[in-house]
């Protein structure tokens, strides 16, 4: 028997009890459909964390004062002299030093108020954190040298405080009541980074106008620096640079816990992707489980069919099908059964996928779901492989059948 | 027998079949030796029990015997396995079953087609199938469910089904029990058209004495054991019903059958045994009987049996 026959009369049989097959199918549909949904909302969610991620570039390094991990009896802080001698290390190509400070009063004259995060940084800002321009330009060099009162905003802030087409290029933001003029827009970044505010609602200054206008009290301490690895260098290799060096300029005794901590971005995506992994991983182990109980759903109904149909598998077998046919044309058809299960369940996770990230969208959390060839293609085999396992007792049972005690049943 | 074995398209040398049964051993076939040959119309006929349908299935190959040797078209079938008895049943025998046994939700085509599923052969399937529908004379209903025929076209369909592969022999357990007797009699003229055109060895198991007193050849089963000649007075009484239906022929009744069975009567009354040979005598008679069966009517029979007496009466 070739495949196209037993497959056609495999559906035939299935049509002939649509709401058995149907209930049967529900166990793989619901199991594929939960398994579907887990996965693509997973992937989709692991996928827009890796991406931002790897947005803020993954070879970069952060330093922050204090120690995450360990307590530190004296948190220390990073400086501007810090910063300056981390720049010298051959294993580092650039540094972006940034102060900022949280709750900072913005206003445009004869408009309303709000409080909004501002960052002094230095020109090098904005090539390290790969921002691009919507409109105007960045700092240089000269703005900080000058102390001149300019800021770059976030396209958010740009539409908080002015109105569509009018340009802010050029007006005055007044920032802790101090006129700003604005000389550069941030390109829409879309959502936050890691761990802080976007930058699409930052605004930025020049660091040093930062240190005298704004953050007086904290002049010359750092809230982060971020170093590029240069090329030719691990981050693993800067990391430990890095550390040595402030270990050394911190004058930390040996055994004694660090008082500031350096991230390696590439590594907390690593460690982030593994445990995104491990997590969709487990809910499709969880989703699994319903699988396994729509394949002994099958093994159920097939058992029923083959007792129901003992009749016929006798006179197959008087017809001259091999223990072999019989056994063939069960499998076939409790793996048609849960191939059809899987291929319908696969569209419904699909469905209940985009349905969870279109709510998850509204909520403010942008998730893509990952529509995967690979995991329709392996789910559409692993349904299929369901029947064929489910299916092997009962079909051996058809396949064992004494033709003539078969034939005699009633 | 021995020496027959390249005529004979079944040869069997003490065939046994026991079961045990918790701790009795059951002896549903006790040394059965018999011998059926290329062409022959052949009816197993028994009481309950008597383990006809036992003699049946083996004969049939959807059995093994216990012990003993059964040659089927010269090949020694008694060790088969599994498939290779599937071949065998695929290949050498059409089964025509009492109740019919076609697929309910399958086109009478498909039901057709199924042994060729399992053939080797499939070359030109549907033409086949086809062909045989023509030939049973359903040409016309090919696409019909057989919910959708009478219970005399399903048979057909099923005697289709059994032509399909062109097997040596077909094995009918009772063909016409589930019929009327119009549709049975159709039946049986189907058989006989087989048998007397095609030259298909054809075995029918039956109950209905009034088939039985009309086939050339009857094997007796009784106890597991075939009936030897002298005992059984089923042999002679075959022919009497037979006399008691001419006589309903001339009240009008002339179908084939009957006709036939008369006649088988007036040729075979010599060679009524449950071990009548040769192709000769059996195809003879049937062909007799369709040729001047209404020549030999009149020619009545002077029975050798008290158990014939009624139909002696009747005869008179």
């Amino acid at each position: 028997m070739n495949i196209t026959t037993l497959m056609r009369e495999a559906i035939s049989n299935l049509l002939s009890n649509k709401v058995r097959s149907l209930l049967t199918m529900l166990g793989i549909f619901i199991g594929v459909g939960a398994v579907i949904a887990m996965m693509s909302v997973g992937l989709g969610a692991k996928d827009s964390i890796s991406s931002q991620m790897s947005q803020l570039g993954a070879d970069s390094l952060y330093v922050y004062p204090g120690n995450f991990s360990e307590s530190v009896r004296n948190i220390g802080t990073v400086t501007t002299e810090d910063a300056a001698a981390l720049a010298e290390l051959k294993s580092i190509d650039s540094i972006s030093p940034t102060i900022s400070g949280q709750q900072v009063s913005i206003s445009r004259a004869g408009k309303k108020t709000s409080s909004l995060n501002v960052t002094g940084v230095t020109p090098t800002f904005q090539a390290i954190e790969n921002y691009t321009m919507a409109s105007g330009r960045f700092f240089t060099q000269d703005d900080l040298d000058r102390n001149d009162l300019v800021t770059v905003i976030g396209s958010e802030v740009g539409a908080l405080f002015f109105e569509t087409g009018e340009n802010p290029i050029g007006q005055t933001l007044r920032i802790n009541g101090q006129p700003y003029e604005i000389i550069g827009v941030f390109t829409k970044k879309g959502a936050g980074g890691m761990g802080g505010t976007s930058v699409d609602q930052g605004i930025y200054l020049p660091l040093t106008t930062a240190y005298n206008r704004l953050f007086t009290r904290l002049k010359g301490t750092l809230n982060q620096i971020v170093l590029k690895t240069k090329s030719g260098y691990t981050s693993q290799q800067a990391v430990d640079d890095a550390k040595a060096l402030m270990r050394e300029r911190h004058n930390i005794l040996e055994g004694k816990p660090d008082d500031f901590s350096v991230v390696n971005l590439q590594e907390m995506v690593t460690a982030m992707n593994s445990v995104m992994s491990t997590f969709v991983l487990f809910l499709g182990g969880v989703a699994g489980i319903s699988l396994l109980v729509g394949g002994i759903g099958i093994m159920n109904i097939m058992l029923v069919t083959v007792t129901e149909r003992t009749r016929e598998i006798g006179l197959r077998k008087a017809l001259g099908a091999k223990n072999r046919d019989i056994q063939v044309q069960f499998l076939v058809e409790s793996s048609v059964l849960s191939m059809l299960g899987g291929i319908l369940g696969i569209i419904f996770g699909y469905l209940l996928a985009f349905g969870i990230a279109a709510l998850a969208s509204n909520a403010g959390t942008k998730i893509v779901p990952a529509v995967n060839l690979l995991i329709i293609i392996g789910t559409t085999l692993f349904s299929i492989g369901i029947g064929l396992f489910f299916g092997i007792y009962p079909a051996s049972r058809a396949a064992k059948l004494d033709p003539v005690i078969a034939l005699r049943t009633e | 027998m021995s020496e027959k074995n390249g005529k004979n398209v079944i040869h069997t040398e003490h065939l046994k079949k026991y079961y045990v049964m918790g701790d009795i051993e059951v002896r549903a076939l006790h040394d059965i030796s018999l011998d059926v040959n290329y062409g022959e119309f052949a009816a197993i006929m028994g009481p309950s029990g008597s383990g006809k349908s036992t003699l049946m299935n083996i004969l049939g190959c959807l059995d093994r015997p216990t012990d003993g040797l059964y040659m089927l078209d010269g090949t020694d079938v008694s060790e088969m396995d599994d498939s290779q008895l599937a071949e065998v049943r695929n290949q050498k025998i059409g089964f025509v079953f009492q109740s019919f046994n076609l697929l309910p939700r399958s086109s009478a085509l498909n039901n057709v087609l199924m042994p060729l599923l399992y053939s080797k052969n499939k070359a030109n399937a549907k033409e086949r199938a086809e062909a045989v529908l023509e030939m049973v004379g359903l040409g016309s209903r090919m696409k019909h469910k057989p919910k959708e025929l009478s219970g005399g076209q399903q048979q057909r369909v099923a005697v289709a089904r059994a032509l399909v592969n062109d097997p040596e022999i077909i094995m009918a357990d009772e063909p016409t029990g589930n019929l009327d007797s119009k549709s049975g009699r159709e039946i049986m003229e189907l058989l006989i058209k087989l048998n007397q055109e095609q030259g298909k060895t054809i075995i029918i198991v039956t109950h209905d004495p009034r088939i039985g007193n009309q086939i050339p050849r009857v094997i007796n089963v009784f106890d597991g054991m075939l009936a030897v000649n002298g005992e059984n007075t089923i042999h002679t009484g075959w022919s009497m019903p037979g006399n008691a239906s001419e006589n309903k022929n001339e009240a009008g009744s002339d179908s084939a059958l009957e006709t036939e069975s008369a006649d088988g009567t007036s040729n075979g009354n010599d060679d009524v045994a449950s071990e009548r040979d040769g192709l000769g005598g059996a195809a003879d008679a049937l062909a007799a009987a369709f040729k001047n069966g209404a020549a030999n009517n009149g020619k009545e029979e002077k029975p050798t049996e008290e158990s014939s007496s009624t139909g002696k009466e009747a005869g008179e």
